[in-house]
């Protein structure tokens, strides 16, 4: 499967490829078994966290008079929403949600290694799968805004002869985005897992924070700003 | 043959020019126009970052097919 | 590492379901709370505006009856001023009638009592004319004497009753 260079580098290179496996937490016995992977055990807990911190937070919400912690939710929250909102505009504004979520939970998956956890990006599935509901979205953001007929329409604009290339920008975009997101977070996994082979005690803390955090959150970030972009246009 | 596997993912590394190339011109251009502009700084850097994500694209496709190359040819 | 499955479905069931938990438990609860205070300050702005546009009318109210009041004021200032000003020339008409009435009283008692010195005076004229005449009969007797006496007599007297006596 690798180079064998040596005991040396078979040993790293036989490592580091066992970390970039994804692993099979446990296996549903139906249908001669369902191989669940870590990546979707990760976003459970991740989901689970969400939750309870969700429902700890919004305890308590007041009108009048709110607390510090409400202050803090209420300013992250209206954050998010104007940064939507100034892409999106008044019409898109049914989609917030979903793109607050997303990037919510891709913020978090990216940073989980910080945690010890294995990042849920860093599986193929997880990306494509985020990147199948953007696509889902915006062409449902379009024929939502045009109806069916303008919603076909729009594949021939701005002339006829784009309808190719329109068609294919359906499978470009998604592909791109989960690339996007599945490379960089790869790409850091393994420059951090070769760090720690190096030196495991200080050398990865600085990298760790760019790597895992600044970059985790920068693409997070592209991710909901490519895709709201995308809705933007097939909105407009 | 994994010679020839090695040097297939180091030219698809390669990539990796392009990307640095982009984001560099993309920079120096964004802290001129701050230079010129510094109220104009968070509109420049949103401009920026997305430049920057998409010239990025191309390095991590590089990587991505350099890996490819490794595990699917290896 | 670079393989597709069954994951990818059960990604997408996540992605669904955290989407819907967070509409639920974070975003729905905040925004409404946001929405809610947003509602209520605009509220607070459009009573606060209310309250002063009535203010205002109050103020207005109140200037004009100021106003009312003021002239009122001057209008009963006016109308004393005027009456004391009536009744102090009715005051001095009467006084001037009544001095008028005394002095005219004061004439008349004058004139009754200069008239009855006057009846007394000739009474007695005429007594003293008889008795001169008396005396002068008894010296000498004469019409002529007579006449021309009592003509001097007049004469030194000056009296204008004259007529009387013929």
């Amino acid at each position: 499967m690798s180079i064998k260079g040596g005991s040396e580098t078979g040993n790293l290179s036989s490592t580091l490829m066992e970390e970039l496996e994804n692993k099979t937490v446990f296996t549903i016995p139906v249908f001669g078994g369902i191989p669940v992977a870590e990546s979707v055990v990760v976003t459970w807990v991740i989901m689970a966290v969400l939750v309870v911190l969700s429902l700890i937070l919004v305890r308590n919400l007041s009108v009048e008079n709110p607390s510090r912690k409400q202050l803090l939710l209420e300013t992250g929250i209206s954050f998010l929403q104007n940064f939507f909102q100034d892409i999106l505009g008044e019409e898109g504004k049914r989609y917030i949600p979903y793109l607050m979520t997303t990037v919510i939970y891709i913020g978090i998956a990216n940073i989980a290694g910080v945690f010890g956890f294995t990042p849920p990006t860093k599986d193929l599935n997880v990306t494509i799968g985020l990147a199948v509901m953007s696509i889902v979205l915006i062409e449902y953001a379009g024929f939502h805004k045009r109806g069916a007929k303008g919603f076909l329409k729009s594949f021939m604009e701005p002339v006829p002869i784009m309808l190719p290339i329109n068609i294919l920008e359906i499978a470009i975009r998604p592909t791109s985005l989960c690339m996007r997101l599945f490379g960089n977070v790869l790409g850091s996994f393994v420059v951090m897992k070769l760090l720690e082979f190096i030196c495991p005690a200080v050398l990865p803390i600085p990298f760790s924070l760019y790597f895992d955090v600044f970059d985790g959150f920068i693409q997070a970030y592209v991710f909901v700003f490519l895709t709201s972009l995308f809705i933007k246009e097939a909105i407009e | 043959m994994t010679s020839l596997i090695a040097i297939g993912a180091a030219i698809a590394a390669l990539t990796g020019i392009g990307a640095g190339i982009g984001i560099g011109i993309a920079t120096s251009k964004a802290v001129e126009a701050i230079a010129r502009q510094p109220e104009a700084e968070g509109k420049i850097s949103k401009a920026l970052l997305l430049g920057c994500a998409l010239a990025e694209a191309t390095a991590i496709y590089g990587f991505v097919i350099g890996l490819l190359i490794i595990i699917v040819l290896g | 590492m670079i393989q597709i499955n069954i994951n990818l479905v059960f990604t997408i069931i996540n992605l669904i379901v955290l989407y819907l938990l967070m509409k639920k438990f974070l975003f729905g609860p905040v925004i409404r709370v946001m929405e809610q205070r947003k509602s209520m300050i605009d509220q607070q702005f459009a009573g606060a505006k209310e309250n002063e546009q009535k203010a205002l009318e109050l103020k207005d109210q109140y200037e004009e009856a100021l106003k009312s009041a003021k002239e009122e004021s001057f209008r009963i200032m006016d109308q004393a001023k005027g009456e004391a000003k009536a009744q102090a020339e009715r005051i001095m008409q009467d006084a001037g009638a009544q001095a008028d009435e005394i002095l005219a009283k004061a004439r008349e008692d004058i004139r009754l009592e200069q008239e009855a010195a006057m009846k007394e005076m000739e009474g007695k004229v005429a007594r003293l004319a008889l008795d001169a005449a008396a005396k002068i009969l008894g010296e000498k007797s004469g019409s002529e004497q007579d006449l021309s006496l009592y003509d001097q007599f007049i004469e030194k007297a000056g009296d204008p009753y004259d007529r009387n006596v013929h």
